[in-house]
């Protein structure tokens, strides 16, 4: 896992040094003299090899979503790090006592056009370009934004009713298949909510599929005290639509009352997926 | 020496612009992934033989939960094999006598955090190829 920071922080300040030698100022800055163009070509290709090189690295071992922000995370601080370094930098030329910008020479101008020409397309599509980039950004969160779920106690398919004196309102937290962890175990994750009188009287609540045999075996504690309480659980190997998630709910006052629906009301996604895993299974 | 070229200062200039836009679109489609959280309890059970069952206990990453009680129960409640997950995360034990009746593995981690396995998910192991590390015999 710190191997993983490491690689990441060590293989970003390679690439952003890589990109400041591709630079003119900076390559002028780093080298004392300008590097020649398939150098600087080639640090440029590098340089953004490498960042991506950091950032399959930090999706690999950290997961997408903790990937890419701790890669964001370790690029800021390399790019730091370069941005503080560089004015130390041993080897950079004497400062320049007639101002970098002149205009050029005509008679230099004869060969620099032709490559100015197709640097100015390349140009010309990069700024475009990042600006649709720019423009993306709000367009693809609108998206994701409006494609989200409503809250699942507020969507039509939870289920409300009462277990012993307290109501309560359940449904699974997503609508998707189950999710596959380690060891190829499915899991689900569930969101209840009791009636807000009903939660000081609660001292905790337990989801299983299955009927719990006893009270040892009451399955996982939903998460919290009150409000929303979501836990994720275990899936049975074997469950099919009968299968019934069974709900334990402890009173503070020691008494115990239970409630079960069937799986194929609860989530219809989980008993599709696990049919099909089925004829999967015997297809093979 | 050559001078700076005045028109490639333009297009240095949003080259930050374009990394930006990218490391954001990027980010987003991050975020938008759900939210794996899974360092709920799981476990698992392979019929090693007829009468041989191995569980390994463990979280929805991967990590092992070694010293973590795994007890084999009885369906009125008794515990038949009293058992502790070993370094590998694993527990080995010979299934009980039919005369005890139904039973199942409890995957204990701590009050409100556990896993059932009911004896009839103890499968058989599967087939060598799609066998997991922790289901080889040693």
């Amino acid at each position: 896992m710190t191997a993983t920071h490491i690689g990441i922080l060590i293989i970003s300040l390679a690439a952003f040094a890589a990109l400041a030698f591709a630079t003119e100022r900076h390559g002028v800055h780093l080298l004392g003299k300008l590097p020649a163009a398939t150098w600087q070509r080639g640090a440029r290709i590098a340089g953004w090899v490498l960042l991506a090189v950091a950032l399959v690295l930090g999706v690999g071992y950290l997961g997408t979503s903790i990937g890419i922000t701790l890669w964001l995370g370790w690029l800021s601080i390399a790019a730091l790090a370069l941005v503080f370094y560089l004015p130390k930098w041993p080897w950079q030329p004497a400062a320049r006592k007639t101002p970098a910008r002149k205009t050029p020479a005509r008679d230099a101008a004869a060969g620099a056009e032709a490559e100015a020409a197709a640097a100015t397309t390349w140009a010309r599509v990069r700024r475009p370009l990042a600006l649709a980039l720019l423009v993306a950004t709000p367009v693809v969160f609108t998206g994701f934004f409006l494609a989200v779920e409503a809250k699942p106690l507020e969507r039509s398919d939870v289920i409300r009713g009462q277990v012993g004196p307290w109501t309560y309102a359940l449904a699974e937290s997503d609508r998707d298949p189950p999710e596959l962890v380690d060891m190829n175990v499915p899991l689900k994750a569930f969101t209840v909510r009791f009636c807000e009188a009903c939660d000081l009287q609660i001292r905790g609540a337990y989801l299983k599929v299955n009927q719990p045999r006893s009270m040892r075996a009451t399955g996982m504690g939903l998460e919290g005290a009150r409000w929303n309480r979501r836990v994720e659980i275990q899936l049975p190997s074997n469950l099919t639509a009968t299968s019934e998630l069974w709900m334990t709910v402890v009173g503070k006052d020691g008494s115990v009352h239970q409630v079960s629906w069937p799986m194929s009301r609860v989530s219809p996604a989980t008993v599709a997926w696990f049919e099909q895993e089925r004829k999967r299974n015997e297809g093979n | 020496m050559k001078a700076i070229d005045p028109p490639a200062a333009p297009a240095s200039s949003c080259r930050p612009l374009a990394a930006l836009a990218s490391a954001l679109v990027a980010g987003l489609a991050g975020l938008a992934s759900p939210a794996v959280q899974a360092h709920e309890p799981i476990a698992r059970c392979v019929a090693l033989d007829a009468q041989t069952v191995r569980c390994r206990g463990g979280y929805g990453h991967g990590e092992d939960a070694p010293g973590a009680i795994l007890d084999v129960v009885a369906e009125d409640g008794k515990v038949l094999i009293a058992g502790k997950l070993g370094d590998d995360s694993t527990f080995t034990f010979t299934r009980p006598d039919a005369s005890v009746g139904r039973y199942y593995v409890l995957f204990d981690v701590g009050p409100g955090h556990q896993v059932i396995v009911e004896q009839e998910e103890i499968a058989a192991l599967p087939p060598k190829r799609q066998q997991q590390a922790w289901m080889q015999l040693r």
